[in-house]
């Protein structure tokens, strides 16, 4: 299944790069809100992939047993960094000249 | 009397000698009016202080020990801050202060009516401290930052008359050249460092290494011969006589220029071994005294032929640097004493002279000196001190040289005595112009009295050091032992009939030979230096070049920037994949891998639809689909509170894209789109092999091993995702937060009040929507609370929690509920976002009024209950991420209508 992961992972970079490389203001916004998407990807699937595996742990764990919540930590507050920095920029979006 | 001599030499500490010049300075540069009021006043009390200074270090001179003093700095990287003082560098130190407290009142009388007489004391002081720092230094970076130092300030000094072209731009090649200089010191320094293990001077000299870096020795030699302006780099120093005068006899005589020499001298006893050394500073020296003999021959500028001899005394001293031996260091403290004591009265007599008859050309200063008697008697004075004359110091500098060469090699020693008759070619001429008779110069200046009397000390200094050296008792013996040259050794005026003494009276006649046969010629114009020239050619093409590459690089397209990152960062990777090197690819297609053959392609459509889509509904859908169908992959791969979050985040990006496209228009596009299909391609597929390459790599992950394994015991939260997130790693989070409190103020700055203010738009909706959603918002509540509770043990958590009352916000925004005006918007937004901070700092500091370290947990236990401050931290990041969303929201709902 990684094959498929990283296969995606590349379409999206290259949608991003698409996009981005468009010459407009919005073009740069859904490019860098598709490469972002992308490298919330890239860094889960850098810390190994597993299914039905959430680190939820009791007492005493089974380390190999859960996935990597270290990748999902950073993950998670990227996601929400990577909100703060959209919204910012469509604020500016919005200000700059037409 | 006791307690006064410990005081005394308490005083005598040299940090606080190293102190006394940079308050001075800091003294001018902070009371400007009242220098500018009292020039006079501050001469005198500068030349006090820096006097008493000098003779608080003249009774340090007859020590034999050496004394360090060190606080470290940077241990890590072998830097400290020590100094060390040896008899030599005290005598130096002596050489310093004492020319500097007759330059400053020099500068003061000189400059008693210019407005920025303040900077030129504040920049004189800080010169000092600078130098005096380059001598004391003990580590070696320690030496290179004073180093530094006085490279900058002799720019400012240089470029004083800024208001100048040419006094910026010779400023400025000096600067570059020293810099340059100071930058291969440096990695001389660090090889040397690495390769010898130590970074202390007093250790480095105290034994021969075995081997020394090559490298180093050059790198070292090419610093110390750019700041000494010793050929191929001496073009800088006749340049640099654009700055004022009292600048000029202090950068000429025991400053700056003396820094390099000083260098080569203090490293000769070890770095001579180096096979290098003694033939490239001879060469070097040798080299740097016939171009600068050759100029100063036919200079007609006082200041200028000064200038070149300076230039000459400075190739002499490096030669017998490069020599190297004990004899040779001998002969360079007497030499660079001499020449101190000689130059600096010489230049500030160039500056009196220049004042009174308004001229510096020696072709109209017949008859000088007996208009100025004193002025006169000092330039006849230092100059015999310049050709040699006994029994003034020049001569002993002169003879030592001498020996020094003859003993290296009799051969070289000639051409050294050939251009010791040149010295005093130039030295006749000066004496010839300023004593001959002549009319009065038409000009009729007024020279200050603290201009004479700052030119009339060096000169008396000079005829006291003879004093001390003929007593006996031998002065500035242990200096030169110090340095290294013999234990014990002393100057003498009188060795007998040495080939040294015949050589200088040879050199004598030659001279006079000399200087009736240039009798003629002294009008020929002064050729200017072909390596000016070159240099200035050197700066000037790489300035087109850069003008070349930006224009080549930054045409002021955004694609153009875009397109190169990439294909940088690309080339890069490419290279260093090593394909070669890969494990096989684990390709274990089991029946998990179904999902994928549903979701992959969707994903894929959607991405490319968002790629290519221009219509603001098209791109929203895809958007959220591409959104929608990541957080099914997070799902997929154990990462709950990641797809939550994902979740609710794409909701609320779509609310505010929608309200920023709906108003957007499209701009006409000219960029290729083959192009941009080719790099997006090849970016893509760049990332795709980068990731297989990543997964065939198994990580010990011992962070995550503890995370999981403290979670629960430690931390007391199943949801280790959580755990990390607002107790493992809770800095970052606290971090992050601001950074969202900022942004979100970041949003009210570019946007501005006004919006709150405008009226709402007045639309009929329906009033299904406007209650349901009403009702929604009721319902998410315990739905939030819940979240929000269960975080530390199951998915959720405060980032989730926040994220899902804004999207239910958001939708009550949508339906246009009355409640929820603008001014409510902010209110609210503005008081969570405070509130927010304002927990969550409180949970970080809890723990310290407990006396635990920062953001420690603080736990309370209730059975199968565990309440701490991460819970206390989860609510104000939740209480801050709403108040976050809420301000964006309502800069953006009234757009999306």
């Amino acid at each position: 299944m990684e094959i498929f992961v990283a296969i995606t992972i590349g379409i999206l970079v290259a949608t991003g790069l698409y996009r981005l490389l468009g010459g407009c203001k919005v073009d740069i916004i859904i490019g860098l809100i598709l490469l972002s998407q992308a490298a919330n990807l890239i860094i889960l699937a850098s810390g190994g992939l597993k299914h039905n595996a959430a680190a939820l742990v009791g007492d005493d764990p089974d380390l190999s047993s859960f996935a990597d919540p270290l990748p999902q930590a950073l993950v998670l507050t990227a996601i929400v960094i990577g909100f703060g920095i959209l919204a910012f920029l469509l604020t500016l979006l919005i200000r700059s000249p037409k | 009397m006791r307690r006064f001599s410990l005081f005394l030499r308490t005083m005598v500490s040299y940090f606080l000698l190293l102190a006394i010049p940079f308050m001075t300075a800091l003294f001018a540069g902070f009371f400007p009016g009242w220098v500018r009021r009292h020039a006079h006043g501050t001469g005198i009390a500068l030349t006090v202080i820096f006097f008493t200074g000098a003779l608080l270090l003249l009774g340090r001179i007859s020590n034999e020990t050496e004394t360090l003093w060190s606080i470290p700095w940077v241990p890590e990287l072998g830097v400290s801050f020590s100094l060390r003082l040896t008899s030599f560098t005290a005598w130096f130190g002596v050489l310093i202060l004492f020319l500097g407290g007759c330059v400053q009142l020099y500068a003061c009388a000189y400059f008693a009516k210019h407005p920025r007489l303040p900077s030129l004391l504040t920049l004189l002081g800080l010169f000092t401290t600078a130098m005096l720092g380059v001598i004391w230094s003990d580590n070696l970076y320690l030496l290179f930052l004073f180093w530094e130092g006085t490279s900058l300030l002799s720019f400012l000094l240089v470029g004083f008359h800024d208001d100048l072209e040419k006094s910026r731009k010779n400023a400025s090649q000096a600067l570059l050249i020293t810099m340059v200089g100071g930058a291969s010191l440096l990695a001389g320094f660090v090889i040397l460092h690495g390769s010898l293990g130590t970074s202390s001077l007093s250790v480095l000299l105290s034994g021969q290494p075995e081997a020394l870096p090559t490298a180093a020795v050059i790198l070292i030699m090419a610093g110390a011969m750019t700041k000494s302006a010793q050929w191929p780099f001496h073009f800088w120093l006749p340049n640099a006589m654009v700055g004022p005068t009292p600048v000029s006899a202090y950068l000429h005589s025991a400053t700056m220029v003396k820094a390099g020499v000083f260098l080569m001298a203090t490293l000769a006893p070890v770095l001579s071994a180096h096979p290098y050394w003694t033939p490239v500073l001879t060469t070097s020296g040798l080299l740097t005294v016939i171009s600068s003999l050759m100029r100063g021959l036919r200079a007609t500028d006082l200041k200028a032929v000064l200038a070149c001899t300076t230039l000459a005394a400075l190739g002499f001293l490096t030669i017998l640097a490069g020599i190297g031996t004990p004899a040779a260091l001998l002969g360079f403290i007497i030499f660079l004493t001499a020449h101190a004591l000689y130059k600096a009265p010489l230049f500030l007599a160039a500056g009196n002279l220049e004042k009174r008859f308004g001229t510096r050309d020696l072709n109209q200063l017949p008859g000088a000196a007996r208009h100025l008697p004193v002025t006169g008697a000092v330039v006849l004075v230092s100059t015999l001190s310049l050709i040699g004359i006994a029994p003034l110091p020049g001569f002993l500098g002169k003879e030592y040289l001498l020996k020094a060469a003859w003993a290296y090699s009799p051969a070289f020693a000639l051409v050294i005595a050939l251009a010791a008759a040149g010295v005093l070619a130039i030295g006749f001429r000066i004496m010839f112009a300023v004593m001959s008779t002549g009319p009065k110069p038409a000009k009729d200046g007024e020279v200050p009295w603290g201009m004479t009397a700052a030119t009339l000390f060096p000169a008396l200094a000079a005829l006291a050091l003879v004093l001390a050296l003929a007593l006996p008792g031998q002065f500035l013996g242990n200096a030169a032992a110090s340095l290294g040259a013999a234990k014990g050794a002393s100057y003498k005026f009188w060795y007998g009939w040495t080939p040294a003494l015949l050589m200088s009276l040879g050199a004598i006649a030659l001279s006079l030979v000399i200087t009736r046969f240039l009798k003629g010629s002294q009008a020929s114009a002064v050729l200017p230096l072909s390596f000016d020239t070159i240099f200035e050619a050197l700066i000037e093409s790489l300035r087109k070049l850069g003008d070349r590459v930006s224009a080549l690089l930054q045409n002021g397209k955004l694609v153009t920037h875009l397109t190169l990152i990439l294909a940088f960062i690309g080339t890069i990777s490419f290279f260093a994949l090593d394909v070669h090197l890969w494990e096989t690819l684990p390709l274990n297609w089991t029946g998990e891998s179904a999902i994928f053959l549903g979701l992959t392609p969707l994903l894929i459509v959607a991405a490319v639809i968002a790629a290519r889509s221009e219509s603001p509904v098209a791109l929203l859908v895809s958007l959220g689909f591409v959104g929608f169908l990541i957080a099914m992959l997070f799902l997929w791969f154990s990462a709950p509170d990641l797809a939550l979050t994902q979740l609710m985040a794409e909701t609320l990006i779509l609310f505010l894209l929608a309200g920023a496209l709906a108003k957007t228009r499209r701009v006409e596009k000219s960029e290729p789109r083959l192009f941009r299909l080719i790099v997006a391609i090849l970016g893509g597929i760049l990332v795709t092999v980068l990731i297989l390459k990543a997964m065939t790599l198994e990580w010990h992950h011992p962070v995550s091993d503890f995370h999981l394994s403290q979670s629960k015991s430690a931390a007391f939260g199943a949801n280790v995702v959580n755990v990390i997130l607002v107790d493992f790693r809770a800095l970052d989070t606290f971090g992050e937060i601001i950074v969202l409190a900022i942004a979100a103020m970041g949003a009210n700055a570019a946007l501005g009040a006004a919006r709150t203010r405008a009226p709402l738009p007045k639309v009929e909706y329906s009033s299904l929507l406007t209650t349901g959603s009403q009702l929604l918002l009721y319902f998410l509540l315990p739905a939030i609370l819940w979240i929000f509770w269960r975080g530390h043990n199951a998915p959720g958590g405060g980032f989730i929690a926040a994220l899902l009352a804004a999207a239910g916000i958001g939708m009550n925004l949508l339906a246009s509920r009355p409640r929820y005006t603008p001014p409510f918007m902010l209110r609210m937004s503005h008081r969570f976002l405070v509130a927010g901070l304002i927990i969550t700092t409180a949970a970080t500091i809890l723990p310290l009024l407990a006396g635990q370290p920062f953001l420690t947990g603080l736990w309370f236990h209730s059975g199968s209950l565990h309440l701490g401050t991460p819970l206390i931290f989860d609510l104000g990041v939740f209480l801050t991420v709403l108040g976050f969303c809420m301000n964006y929201l309502r800069h953006f709902h009234k757009r999306t209508l």
